[in-house]
C-alpha cells in the first residue's frame, strides 16, 4: 500500500472510530430523558 | 374499551444499538468494499464522505424529526403522519404508502439472501463444504446449495424467526434482541478483521500477495476516477443503502421514544456507529482476505461475481486454506446472520405500525397478515429466476430515493425549515452545527433531486421500458411488477380506510 492509502485509511479510521466512540461515551454518561 | 399505552423504546442506548441494527447488514461487508474498490479505492472515500455529510445524515435527522412528530400524534407510520402533517391534503397520506411497500419489497428478497447465511452457518458447523479448495468446485457448490431443499427449510426457518422478534414489539423484541446481538456481531466482526489483518502472505509462492497490499488494492487512490460522475452516483447510492434512509424505518423508530428522549445524539451515534463497521470491519474483511489468497487479478475476479460471490464463495474458499478456518467460517456466517436478521425485522416494522396502530388491528393478526403478505413476496424471490434484481429496482433504487424526496419535501412544506430545526433539538444533548440547517434546507433536495434525475436518465428508464432486459427473464420481470403493483393497491386502499376512519372521529 502506498504512502496516500496509508493516509487516507487511517484518517478515515481515525474519524469514524473517534466520533463513535465519543458520541457513545456522552450517550452513555448522559442521563436518560424521561417520560 | 380501553386504549392500550403505545410501546416505547426503554433507553438511548436501546434504540442506537436498534437503529444502527438496522442499518449495518449485509451491504457494510459485502457491497462497501466491493463499490469501494471498484470506484477509485481510497479516493471513493472522498464522494463517499461527501455524500455522507450532504445526503446521508441530513436525511437521517429528517426521519427522526418526522417521527418526533409520530410520537406526538400517537403515529409511526409514514400515511398516518403525512395525513396529519398535510391537513387539507388528502393526497399525503397515499404517498406515505411508498414508506410501507419499499422496506416491505426489499424484504421479499433481503430474508431469503438472509437465510443463506443461516444455512451456510449451519454447513460450516458440519464442516459440509470442508474439503472444498478449488474455485470452480466452490460455485458449483454454491449453485447446488440453490437448487436444494434444505435452502428452503433455512427460508422457512429465518422467516419464523423475524416474525417471532416482530411478534415481541419494540421493546420487548427488537430492542432485547438488538441489545444482545448487536455486542455478539462487533465482537465477531472484530475477531475476523483482526484475523485477516494477521494473514502475512499465506501463499508462500507469492510473497507480495500480503495484507498490505490487500489494504493497497482497496486503499490505494485513483484520483482520475472522480472525474466520472458514477462513481459519486455509485458513493451516493453506498450511502442510502448503507443508512436505511428512504425506507420509513427510522420514522418509524423514531415515533416511539419518549417525548424528552433527545434525537440529535442518538441519530448521528447510530450513523457513526454504522459507518464504524462500514469503513473499519467491512473493509478489513473480504477484500485484503481475497488479495492474500487470489492475488490482484484473482481479487477482481471475486469482486466482479458481485456480493454474493465474495461472500459465499470465495470466503468459504479463503476458511478452507486457514489454520482455525472452520471456527472462523462459523464466526463469518453468524456475523452476516447477525447483520441481516438485525436489518430485516426493521423493514416489516412500518407496516405493522400501520396496521396495528392504523387500523387498530391485534398485534398477532397484524404479524400474521403481514407475514403472510411477504411469504408470497418471498417466495417469487425464492423460486422465480431474476426476480430478485427487479425487486431490487422497484423497491430499492427507484424506492428509496423517491420516499427520500418526498419526506424533504413534506418536511420543509408541512413543518418548515425552522421548526422542524428546532424539533430536531427539543431536549438534544448535542446541538448539530447551524451550516447543517441550511444543507438540510436547500442542498440536500437539490443534491437527491440531481441523483434522481441521472439514476433515470443513465440507467432507470431503459430499465423502467425494459430495453436492456433479456427476452428471458420478461417472466420474472412481469410477475414482480404485477407484485408490485398488487401491493401498492392494497396498501393505498389501506391508507384510504385507515384515514377515514381517523378523520370520522
Amino acid at each position: 500500500m502506498n504512502l496516500l492509502g496509508w493516509i487516507i485509511l487511517l484518517s478515515s479510521w481515525t474519524t469514524t472510530l473517534g466520533l463513535c466512540i465519543w458520541f457513545i461515551v456522552i450517550s452513555l454518561t448522559h442521563p436518560e430523558g424521561g417520560e | 374499551m380501553t386504549k392500550k399505552a403505545r410501546d416505547s423504546w426503554t433507553g438511548r442506548i436501546g434504540i442506537i444499538l436498534a437503529v444502527a441494527g438496522s442499518a449495518v447488514g449485509l451491504g457494510n461487508l459485502l457491497r462497501f468494499p466491493s463499490v469501494a474498490a471498484a470506484n477509485g479505492g481510497g479516493a471513493f472515500i472522498i464522494p463517499y464522505f461527501v455524500a455522507l455529510i450532504l445526503l446521508g445524515l441530513p436525511l437521517c435527522w429528517i426521519e427522526w424529526t418526522l417521527g418526533r412528530f409520530g410520537s406526538q400524534i400517537h403515529r409511526g407510520d409514514a400515511p398516518g403522519i403525512f395525513n396529519n402533517l398535510g391537513k387539507g391534503n388528502p393526497f399525503l397520506k397515499y404517498l406515505g404508502v411508498l414508506g410501507l411497500i419499499g422496506p416491505l419489497g426489499i424484504f421479499f428478497y433481503y430474508i431469503y439472501i438472509e437465510s443463506w447465511t443461516l444455512a451456510y452457518c449451519y454447513l460450516s458447523i458440519t464442516g459440509n463444504y470442508r474439503g472444498i479448495t478449488d474455485p470452480a468446485e466452490m460455485n458449483r457448490y454454491f449453485a447446488a446449495f440453490l437448487t436444494s431443499p434444505m435452502r428452503y427449510v433455512f427460508f422457512l426457518v429465518t422467516f419464523a424467526a423475524n416474525l417471532l422478534i416482530l411478534l415481541r414489539g419494540i421493546s420487548g423484541g427488537i430492542e432485547k434482541f438488538c441489545r444482545i446481538s448487536m455486542p455478539i456481531l462487533l465482537a465477531t466482526g472484530a475477531v475476523i478483521a483482526v484475523k485477516v489483518m494477521l494473514l502475512g502472505h499465506p501463499v508462500a509462492e507469492h510473497p507480495d500477495w500480503n495484507v498490505s497490499n490487500g489494504f493497497g488494492f482497496l486503499w490505494n487512490p485513483d484520483f482520475v476516477k472522480l472525474k466520472d460522475p458514477k462513481v459519486w452516483l455509485a458513493a451516493a447510492g453506498q450511502i442510502f443503502f448503507t443508512l436505511s434512509i428512504g425506507m420509513g424505518v427510522l420514522m418509524t423508530y423514531a415515533s416511539y421514544l419518549k417525548p424528552r428522549h433527545d434525537l440529535t445524539l442518538s441519530s448521528t451515534s447510530a450513523a457513526f456507529v454504522n459507518e464504524t463497521v462500514e469503513v473499519i470491519i467491512g473493509a478489513s474483511i473480504v477484500i485484503p482476505a481475497a488479495f492474500c489468497f487470489f492475488g490482484p487479478a484473482g481479487t477482481q475476479t471475486a469482486i466482479e461475481g458481485g456480493m454474493f460471490g465474495l461472500g459465499f464463495r470465495t470466503m468459504p474458499l479463503i476458511f478452507n486454506h486457514t489454520a482455525g478456518g472452520a471456527a472462523l467460517s462459523v464466526i463469518w456466517f453468524l456475523l452476516l446472520f447477525i447483520a441481516g436478521i438485525t436489518s430485516s425485522v426493521s423493514m416489516l416494522q412500518p407496516s405493522i405500525t400501520f396496521i396495528e396502530e392504523h387500523l387498530q388491528v391485534s398485534k398477532l393478526k397484524t404479524v400474521l397478515f403481514i407475514g403472510a403478505i411477504c411469504l408470497v413476496g418471498a417466495n417469487i424471490a425464492v423460486f422465480v429466476n431474476g426476480a430478485i434484481d427487479e425487486m431490487d429496482f422497484w423497491f430499492s433504487s427507484f424506492g428509496l430515493p423517491v420516499f427520500a424526496l418526498i419526506e424533504v419535501w413534506i418536511f420543509l412544506k408541512c413543518i418548515g425549515l425552522d421548526k422542524g430545526w428546532n424539533m430536531l433539538h427539543e431536549h438534544a444533548i448535542i446541538r448539530i452545527p447551524l451550516v447543517f440547517k441550511y444543507v438540510l434546507g436547500f442542498v440536500t433536495p437539490v443534491a437527491l433531486g440531481a441523483i434522481l434525475l441521472s439514476w433515470f436518465f443513465s440507467d432507470g428508464w431503459r430499465m423502467m421500458l425494459m430495453l436492456d432486459t433479456p427476452r428471458e427473464q420478461y417472466p420474472a420481470v412481469i410477475t414482480v411488477r404485477v407484485l408490485y403493483l398488487g401491493v401498492l393497491t392494497l396498501f393505498l386502499f389501506l391508507a384510504a380506510r385507515a384515514c377515514r376512519g381517523q378523520e370520522a372521529k
